[in-house]
């Protein structure tokens, strides 16, 4: 329903600002400001429509990303808008998928990137760039003024339609934060869910496969006499004696450490390899252990290594006197299993 | 006393109705159902201050550093429920920050010396840690309702330390939190002699839990009414905690699959016919479709229906929502695509709120054949639909008009097309006539959010008919500072704007200062602004907290940058409490 039959005159808002100020307008660089927005300053001149060739528009927008640097705009042929110059936001974003929490730092890094180095190649293939918001124009070659808003139903052949609906057909670079979805959903459409197997309609899979499958198998590990812990990825093992010496690794550092520090005995440097040579058969000093998805503490070893993997929630290396003598200690927060 | 003259003073007579004891007007008072009434009659005068303040009892603070929790505490004595809400809604997206602040803790603790009779604490978008956590734990010895929506910073532990201390909790709800598994079996600390639980939900808890233990909680607790599972329930032990609590009324399913077994299916469909209270049903994440027909016996009864998460689609699921016909509230993915939609048009015609979410919101390819001609069946023939979320790919005017022509009643209108910057797809316009036509029809309209290609005409018209708008999102739309100008300076009763990559600079801002005071926020991401002027804003309205949050690199010290630097966010907040002190690097106020 078109409204503006009538041409009314735009208000000035800058008699509208209280204390009279004049405000200047000023074409910083990356700032992308509009200048006498709306009161009828002339369109730039630069801003034609042109149609890029299909490879360019797989990000389905304007590749007007790259027209941050005016230079690339003649050589990348971009599809910028005529009457709808939207204003330069800054929306050069990388893509994340990764969630909120990396959101809001990788579009800001990813902006400054754009603005200090001025080379953006958004149609050229380069992954990260941002679609569809990067019809606007850049802040370089800003627009000094916008189509007066009762004009914009005028030239019809000059709007956005001429953009491809190639919405259907390219993935679009995700813009940070949008659409607006909680963090949950991103992780659906991935397939690997917080809250869902990663094969939503599958019903063969067994269910205690389901149940156990997690995103990242990362356990914590802790070992008696050192108060720091570590976190394990189990998925990164494929038995039980590589596990063993991954455990190894882990703490080898930590136990050199205490042997320095404990002036008292003499460093043999064959000690932390004694440590760790017995873990699974309970005959060396330490013994490895876990506890399951029950809350169970279990030897290390006795069931097949991928349901080992499935079920372990978190591995302790226990010094072995303490086994024998069944006082395995328990955790101060931990309240009765069952 | 005596003024003598003509007028003979009155013979002793009962007082004069404005000096009646505080006692009768808190007890008026507590007849005024909502918050906004009972600040209304505060601010009549002195006494109805003093007595309406001191009997409040349930607080909520809609901005947590609008005012210090001990303004609150200090004024409101009385309280025993209060909600705190913290960052704003854009960091569900991640448009926040991470360290950005909305720490519980200093909540807690004034709760805790001033508030020892609180019952009810609420906290939305705020960073709550395990400390908090044990504080309300030891704290408050009749605390009854922990709810935590969108929260972080907190882990089982947290949650180990609720159960063990709180004797009297009734409802424990965790709704969408991050929350740290320690493998700490949080479930098993309530005490054997506890038996209060009346809500219980942890779906968004990711670790597993002690089935047996949850099996005995349930048992005990028979007056529990809400419980909300996560995923780590198989569904045969679903099937059991039904059979143990039959006189559920709302129910997260969380997982719903498994290989089909006729067994399986028997099991749940007795359980779920057990359930004759059953008005509310969430989860079905992963849901099989050839389980579906389990819930069939419970349809008929169900009020409420969340398949928001629920992957499955075909017949079976819209065979399945078919049957629920008095169904108010129906979230659901797209995957019901507009044929499922219009058969929910003509099943659920008791429909009042509509959400529908994208299955892949970041890709682009078509599959899921869900359309404007979706919402158009829904809008024609659910009368009583007021509340719709919608996410499509495309849209049309003329849907959005006939949606306004059949929907006046609306009070909640959200769309969301997917790529920024959509026209209407048959006639390659702005969608400003469509939206437009929202607003003019649905006169009792509270929050809008707007999208596709949009000039500034339309907010134009969001400004001059919008009267009862409370909220409103934009993003991508727009093409000058006018399309701000028009919103900040109508919609007469804004309280909360929030803009993302709109083309809106310093003038419309400055121009409209004194009404960001009437509002509660704004948000106003990648647009024009630039420091010089947040920064006269912020000496313009000593009242509004002016936060601007930028590069990190860039963050601090923000005087060294000149009024000329663009501004990548700015968040600008009314308080009474000042500029807070916890902000991280990357956000200055100015």
């Amino acid at each position: 329903m078109g409204d503006s039959k009538e041409r009314e005159p735009l208000p000035r808002l800058l008699d509208l600002i209280p204390d009279g100020k004049q405000w200047k307008g000023r074409e910083a660089q990356g700032a992308g400001r509009s200048r006498n927005a709306g009161f009828g300053s002339e369109e730039d001149k630069q801003l034609e429509l042109k149609l890029g060739p299909p490879g360019l528009l797989k990000e389905g927008t304007t590749a007007a990303a790259a027209s941050r640097d005016e230079g690339i705009r003649r050589e990348i042929p971009a599809l910028s808008l005529g009457c709808f110059p939207h204003k330069p936001s800054k929306p050069a974003v990388n893509t994340t998928a990764t969630g909120t929490k990396r959101g809001f730092l990788d579009t800001i890094e990813a902006k400054t990137e754009s603005r200090d180095e001025q080379k953006q190649q958004a149609g050229a293939g380069c992954g990260n760039e941002l679609p569809l918001d990067e019809k606007i124009p850049a802040a370089s070659e800003r627009k000094t003024g916008f189509c007066p808003p009762t004009s914009q139903h005028a030239p019809p052949a000059a709007t956005v339609h001429n953009r491809p609906h190639a919405q259907g057909r390219r993935p679009s670079a995700p813009v940070v934060g949008w659409p607006p979805v909680r963090s949950f959903r991103r992780n659906l459409a991935h397939g690997g869910s917080s809250k869902q197997s990663t094969e939503p309609h599958n019903s063969e899979a067994s269910m205690k496969e389901k149940l156990a499958c997690k995103k990242n198998p990362l356990v914590k590990i802790n070992m008696d006499g050192i108060p720091i812990g570590r976190k394990v990825d189990l998925g990164a093992y494929d038995s039980y004696e590589r596990l063993s010496l991954g455990v190894k690794e882990l703490f080898h550092g930590f136990l050199e450490a205490q042997k320095d520090l404990s002036s008292a005995g003499s460093t043999q440097l064959g000690a932390t390899e004694k440590i760790f040579s017995q873990l699974l058969d309970g005959s060396g000093e330490y013994t490895l252990v876990y506890e399951d998805n029950e809350g169970d503490r279990m030897l290390v070893g006795d069931v097949p290594w991928n349901v080992f993997v499935s079920t372990a929630k978190r591995l302790r290396v226990l010094r072995s006197s303490e086994l024998s003598r069944g006082l395995i200690a328990v955790a101060p927060r931990r309240g009765p299993d069952c | 006393m005596g003024r003598g003259g003509s007028r003979a003073a009155p013979a002793a007579a009962a007082p004069p109705w404005h000096v009646l004891p505080d006692e009768v007007w808190e007890h008026a008072f507590s007849f005024l159902p909502a918050d906004s009434d009972r600040g209304a009659a505060a601010a009549a005068c002195r006494s109805w201050l003093r007595a309406e303040r001191r009997s409040r009892r349930r607080l909520a603070v809609a901005n947590c550093y609008a005012a210090s929790p001990q303004d609150a505490v200090d004024r409101f004595p009385a309280v025993r429920a209060v909600e705190v809400k913290g960052k704003p809604h854009f960091a569900d997206f991640g448009l926040v920050p991470p360290a950005w602040g909305a720490a519980a803790a200093p909540w807690v603790a004034a709760a805790a010396d001033g508030w020892p009779l609180v019952e009810e604490i609420s906290f939305k978008r705020m960073v709550v840690t395990d400390d908090c956590l044990e504080m309300i734990a030891a704290s408050f010895r009749n605390f009854q309702v922990l709810r935590l929506v969108s929260c972080e910073g907190f882990s089982t532990a947290g949650l180990a330390a609720i159960a063990a201390g709180c004797r009297n909790l009734r409802e424990l709800d965790l709704q969408e939190n991050e929350i740290e598994d320690c493998s700490i079996h949080w479930l098993s600390l309530f005490p054997e002699s506890f038996t209060s639980l009346v809500t219980l939900n942890f779906s968004c808890l990711e670790g597993d839990v002690n089935i047996t233990v949850l099996e005995r909680l349930v048992t005990r607790c028979r007056n529990l009414k809400t419980l909300k599972l996560n995923n780590a329930i198989p569904l045969d032990k679903l099937a059991n905690l039904l059979r143990k609590a039959p006189q559920i009324v709302e129910l997260g399913t969380g997982r719903f699959s498994a290989d089909y077994h006729p067994d399986l299916f028997s099991k749940l469909e007795a359980a779920f016919a057990g359930c004759k209270s059953l008005r509310r049903l969430s989860g079905a994440w992963d849901a099989v479709p050839e389980y579906l027909p389990a819930f069939y016996c419970v349809c008929e009864g169900l009020t409420s229906l969340n398949l928001s998460y629920a992957t499955v689609r075909g017949p079976e699921l819209i065979k399945f929502i078919s049957r629920c016909k008095n169904l108010q509230l129906l979230w659901v993915m797209d995957l019901i695509e507009d044929h499922g939609l219009a058969v929910v048009a003509s099943s659920c015609n008791k429909l009042q709120e509509l959400r529908v979410f994208p299955s892949a919101p970041f890709d682009a390819a078509e599959q899921v054949s869900l359309t404007e001609r979706g919402l158009v069946d829904v809008s024609a023939s659910c009368p009583m639909l007021e509340s719709v979320l919608y996410f499509c790919r495309r849209m049309t005017n003329e849907a959005l008009i006939t949606i306004a022509k059949n929907r006046p009643n609306f009070t909640c209108f959200r769309l969301c097309i997917i790529e920024p910057h959509t026209p209407d797809y048959t006639t390659h316009q702005p969608l400003d006539a469509g939206f437009s036509a929202i607003v003019e029809s649905c006169k009792g309209l509270r929050r809008l959010s707007v999208s596709g290609l949009l000039t500034d005409s339309v907010f134009k018209s969001i400004g001059a008919h919008a009267d009862r708008l409370e909220m409103l999102s934009i993003a991508f739309a727009g093409n000058s500072d006018l399309g701000l100008h028009y919103i900040l300076s109508g919609c007469k009763s804004l309280k909360k704007l929030e803009i993302r990559d709109c083309p809106f600079g310093d003038k419309p801002l400055l121009a409209n200062a004194a009404k960001l005071e009437t509002m509660r926020s704004l948000w106003m991401s990648t647009c024009s602004l630039t420091l010089g002027a947040c920064r006269q804003l912020a000496r313009k309205m000593p009242r509004l907290s002016v936060e601007v949050m930028n590069d990190p690199r860039r963050g601090c010290p923000l005087d060294s940058l000149t009024d000329e630097s663009p501004v990548e966010t700015l968040y600008v907040y009314r308080t009474i409490a000042g500029p807070r002190s916890d902000t991280p690097a990357c956000v200055q106020i100015v």
